[in-house]
């Protein structure tokens, strides 16, 4: 009669298996600590790199309609700004200016959406020039959009304030208070109470003295029997054609 | 084609460059995803890592998910274990 023999092959396999998943799980975790404890350096690293492939890329790709629309959008932002200050210029008439010495740093904008997600931005200003987080970024003139988020050796990168799920208080003709929400590719939305005197065009700003131009009212939405209504707004410039914007100190 | 895993394992780079060439970042995704789909997890993995750390801390709603497509490649790779377990 053949005797079988259990060699215990299928036992030391399992095994094997097991200890195998065990050590790529170890070296998993291992990669996963050293990727956050060093991510800020990585990335920074990473975008070092990238800066001038992109720069090269962009020079690859310009024309003058690229440089026109770029030059278009810096423009529409200067001159809903001007609006915005002529008015307030009015009623601001006999005050003295508070604070006339404002440093500003100039940065590029390498990545914009949709080449990076969650509505943020990539300059070409990071610590070496100056950059800081929580710094305020703007478009032109006091046309606010956003804040430094992170900072990198040479870049740095800009949460817009159109971000899904942020929320900002905002003043409505300079008066009115509100809460916008940003839904996402320099959008917001928020409600104000119904009888409120608001139309498209109107402007938004930041609460203070120095403050700065949030964006303009592009839709409102008003039911019947209902309390509030719906203000859509944008910002006042359109990030994804965005080429520079100033970092203040 | 799917079964060749260099192919596959191209493929994700090569979308993961292309987003950064062409600036749309949902090439990117795609490349994380083909990569856990098929099977290529250390490969889906990596690249995910390296996304998170270039597009850097997400905000607004995905901001509680520190590192998202991290997060979607290990739920891809956990899932199609599991289902391939279960369909033998």
């Amino acid at each position: 009669m053949a005797k079988t023999f259990n060699t215990g092959r299928g036992r030391r396999g399992g095994m094997g298996g097991a200890s195998a998943a065990l050590v790529w799980g170890v070296v998993l975790l291992c990669v996963f600590g050293a990727v956050v404890f060093w991510r800020a350096s990585l990335a920074g690293f990473f975008w070092d790199a990238l800066v001038p492939l992109q720069h090269f890329r962009s020079a690859l790709g310009a024309s003058d309609t690229t440089r026109l629309q770029a030059e278009l959008a810096s423009t529409t932002a200067r001159v809903a700004d001007r609006d915005a200050l002529y008015k307030e210029n009015i009623e601001l008439k006999a005050r003295l200016g508070r604070d006339a010495g404002v440093q500003t740093i100039l940065g590029g904008v390498i990545m914009r959406p949709p080449g990076i997600p969650y509505d943020t931005l990539i300059i070409d200003a990071g610590i070496a020039e100056g950059v800081t987080q929580g710094q305020l970024v703007y478009a032109g003139g006091t046309s606010l959009i956003g804040t430094v988020g992170q900072v990198y050796a040479h870049t740095a990168r800009v949460v817009l304030f159109s971000t899904a799920g942020e929320t900002y208080d905002v003043l409505l003709k300079g008066s009115v208070p509100l809460t916008m929400q940003g839904q996402g590719g320099g959008s917001f939305v928020g409600q104000v109470p119904a009888g409120t005197s608001v139309t498209a065009g109107d402007t938004l700003v930041f609460p203070g003295v120095a403050s700065g131009f949030a964006g303009v009212v592009v839709k409102v939405e008003s039911r019947q029997a209902e309390s509030f209504q719906t203000v859509y707004a944008r910002l006042p410039v359109d990030p994804l054609t965005l080429r520079y914007v100033e970092v203040r100190k | 084609m799917f079964r060749d895993s260099k192919l596959v394992s191209a493929a994700a780079v090569l979308f993961v460059l292309l987003a950064f060439l062409f600036s749309w970042w949902p090439f990117a995704l795609v490349g994380v995803v083909l990569a856990a789909l098929c099977g290529r997890a250390v490969t889906a993995v990596v690249l995910a890592l390296v996304l998170d750390c270039a597009y850097g801390v997400p905000s607004g709603y995905v901001h509680v998910i520190f590192f998202p497509f991290t997060f979607l490649a290990l739920c891809i790779v956990s899932a199609r274990a599991v289902l391939a377990r279960h369909m033998r």
